[in-house]
């Protein structure tokens, strides 16, 4: 009897698999870019300048006042490109309040701290994390970093 | 580094088998089972540990160093090209440790073959299997780790290191050379049969978590890509390749190795095992009830999942990001229910045609109504004050929302329905084979011990949980400040002090049932076991083995030397016979002389 229930059900985890694959191929997709004159556009398009290492094209996405307190070289020693490999990031909400606009996001990590992690351990989590953007000549533009920029020196 | 750090992850498991053995030899011995005749001493003991021992050692550093020339020389040839090679310390340290210790292990090694030839005793002694055993165990932990890295490399998800290629060359190598001489050696007594099941099995034993481990973390990540194409969600970015990239790689790399280093073991070298203590110890406790439990937690997850969707209060607001837990709690299933019908089918068939061991499979099913039991328990201990919650406004926790009882309610559903059900399904099976096991089932270890171990820790419970209320309950007498509030804090320990006491009082109820059916005094304790020495000739195992059982305990045994002492053949009355003047005898140490005439029963102090 064990017997049956042994094979069966290795013919339905196979069967589950290769559905699972074919549905995965099949909807599987690069992202699709959001309109690029919406927050969220902005904040998929700086986001995926960091991960593709593209710091020149990132930095462009900041407002005149934060390229102002950091340059170029210091953004690209600051800023998490490495932190977006291995997440994954899904739009929650979009909060417009006349030239500004906050973008909630979730990121969700997936690190295994070994080879030998069981999915159920965690190895998986997930957290929120709130872009802040403002509307600078008709663009939509990062306006608080998450990465530490030197302050402004204080003023005499 | 790496050597070191392998050396160690493969040495602590294999130091629980040493310990466990030299446990079991000690005892043996101590019994007199392994009488120390004179044509079985062989070599000696203290040049066994020698010997052994040093070869052993000899040949991990001789090991060692090799694989760091190797490693040298593989990365110099086909390594990436390196910022200013700094290996040369590695090389000098390796051909040091290569040079010179690995001639040393070479004579030593052909020393232990030559006992092994000269001294038939030397293939019986449990000191030798030790060491052979223990050299493929490492050596196979070692190969094991090498493999992975390589399959790593093989399957893109790092660059190319010699380590792996150097390590799977050297420990393989003398992982085979060991395990082919050994089995042309053979092991001809039961104990060094033992030192090699224990071998087979605890490698069988971590190759299956390898592997069960790849599986479960590859079926998660399909599984997940699936999940997220299903439900659409509105994706910002993916810094990862598709089915997890270098995750799917190292996973199904540990699955690979694991995979070869399980079907070597356990389904070649260990096939014609069946019926073996060790095997069937292995079968229960490690393989059924693991993957039993990872079945039971994976299902709690989605139950509880569900549950809190239906009538809870999810995190999440929507389906999408609450079912998230899909993914890995069905893989978590899917491998545990692999492990659990895979071995369950393994045992039926092993009991059809050997018979079943019958400690293993109580041991099994008694800690399974344990874990259950406790499951059962905490849900219930949830249940109670939450009640008190719902039906006591100033019994509630301050700043609640007026949901706060949801997760709860889902929390005692999920702990009820898995450990009511785990629980009932084996506790009232056990139930009902004491209708044909009998004395030896209500008396036996496992169960004693849940009953007992129930008893003890609801007692203790019991104490703490009243002590608390009474403290609370005069703390407020004598405040002038009783009032329905008490309960707030009063209620956790009024939920422990229930359950404990409804479950303390059932097994209580269970213990004095299990007493009257063995005829057991109730007020007072057993009688002391006596302590009884054999001292019986050549050929005299099977009266041994008889007089046990009918003592219901192990006997020391003295081994006769003189020539033709002779053994009687007893009838099962006169053992019986011989069991009642050992309980009657004045003292508590019992001397029995065995010969061709019959047994003799003596007291002495």
């Amino acid at each position: 009897m064990s017997r049956i229930w042994l094979f069966g059900g290795m013919i339905v985890v196979a069967a589950l698999v290769v559905g699972s694959v074919t549905i995965a191929l099949i909807t599987g997709r690069d992202v699709e870019l959001l309109p690029a004159d919406s927050p969220e556009g902005v904040v998929q398009r700086y986001l995926l300048a960091l991960r593709d290492e593209e710091y020149a094209e990132a930095y462009d996405y900041l407002t005149s006042d934060l390229q102002a307190r950091c340059s170029l070289a210091v953004f690209v020693r600051r800023a998490p490109g490495t932190r977006v490999q291995d997440t994954r990031l899904t739009l929650d909400e979009t909060k417009r309040f006349d030239d500004n606009a906050f973008v909630r996001t979730s990121i969700t990590v997936f690190r295994p701290v070994s080879q030998f992690d069981f999915p159920l351990r965690s190895s998986e989590y997930t957290y929120e994390r709130t872009y802040n953007l403002k509307l600078e000549d008709g663009q939509w533009r990062m306006a608080e970093p998450d990465w530490w920029c030197p302050p402004e020196p204080l003023s005499e | 580094m790496e050597i070191l750090g392998g050396l160690g992850f493969a040495l602590f498991p294999l130091v629980i088998i040493v310990a466990i053995v030299a446990a079991a030899v000690a005892w043996s011995r101590r019994e007199g089972l392994e009488g120390e005749r004179e044509e079985d001493r062989g070599i000696g003991t203290a040049k066994r540990l020698y010997f052994y021992g040093a070869t052993f050692v000899f040949m991990l550093v001789a090991g060692a160093g090799v694989v760091l020339v190797a490693d040298y020389v593989l990365d110099d040839a086909f390594g990436p090209a390196a910022f200013g090679r700094g290996g040369s310390g590695s090389l000098a340290l390796g051909v040091v440790l290569a040079f010179i210790w690995t001639p040393v292990w070479a004579w030593h090694r052909l020393r232990v073959m030559v006992f092994a030839g000269k001294e038939p005793a030397e293939r019986r002694s449990i000191l030798r299997k030790i060491y052979v055993y223990l050299t493929l165990g490492v050596t196979a932990a070692l190969v094991a780790q090498a493999s992975v890295e390589l399959l790593r490399w093989v399957f893109g998800s790092q660059s190319f290191n010699g380590y792996p290629l150097a390590a799977l060359l050297v420990w393989g190598g003398l992982w085979a050379f060991h395990w082919l001489t050994e089995e042309a050696e053979g092991q001809p007594t039961d104990e060094t049969r033992t030192v090699r099941r224990l071998y087979l099995y605890a490698t069988s034993a971590y190759s299956l978590t390898m592997l069960a481990t790849g599986l479960s973390i590859a079926l998660y990540l399909v599984f997940r890509e699936a999940y997220d194409g299903l439900v659409d969600l509105p994706l910002l970015t993916r810094g990862y390749d598709q089915f997890g990239g270098d995750t799917m790689r190292n996973a199904l790399a540990v699955a690979f190795v694991g995979a070869g280093l399980w079907a070597f073991h356990w389904l070649y070298a260990a096939r014609d095992d069946a019926g073996s203590d060790v095997r069937q110890f292995y079968s229960y406790v490690l393989a059924i009830l693991g993957g039993v439990i990872t079945v039971l937690v994976a299902t709690a997850v989605i139950v509880f999942g569900v549950l809190q969707w239906l009538i809870g209060t999810p995190d999440d607001g929507t389906a999408a990001a609450h079912f998230r837990f899909l993914p890995g709690a069905l893989s978590a299933l899917i491998v545990g229910l692999g492990l659990w019908v895979y071995h369950w089918d393994i045992v039926r068939q092993e009991r059809a045609a050997v018979g079943e061991a019958a400690v293993a499979r109580r041991v099994y099913a008694y800690i399974m109504a344990a874990l259950g039991l406790g499951a059962l328990a905490a849900g219930m201990i949830v249940l109670i004050p939450t009640v008190i919650g719902i039906a006591i406004t100033s019994a509630r926790e301050v700043a609640v929302g007026v949901d706060w009882w949801r997760d709860r309610i889902v929390t005692v559903l999920t702990l009820g329905l898995i450990g009511g059900s785990v629980w009932g399904y084996y506790w009232f099976a056990m139930q009902r084979r004491l209708a044909a096991g009998g004395d030896e089932e209500r008396t036996s270890l496992p169960r004693r011990m849940l009953v007992y171990g129930v008893i003890g820790v609801g007692a203790l419970a019991i104490l703490g949980s009243m002590s608390h209320i009474l403290f609370l309950f005069l703390d407020a007498l004598l405040e002038d400040g009783l009032s329905l509030s008490m309960l707030r804090d009063m209620k956790w320990s009024i939920g422990i002090a229930f359950t404990s006491g409804l479950f303390v009082q059932y097994h209580w109820l269970i213990l004095q049932e299990d007493r009257k059916a063995t005829g057991e005094s109730v007020a007072g304790p057993a009688a002391p076991r006596k302590s009884v020495t054999v001292l019986v000739g050549a050929g005299g195992g099977a009266l041994v083995s008889q007089l046990e059982a009918s003592l219901g305990g192990k006997v020391r045994v003295l081994r006769c030397v003189d020539a033709n002492v002779g053994v009687p053949e007893l009838s099962a009355e006169e053992i019986q016979g011989i069991e009642r003047r050992v309980t009657d005898a004045a003292g508590s140490r019992v001397l029995l002389i065995v010969d061709a005439a019959g047994v003799q029963v003596h007291s002495y102090r």
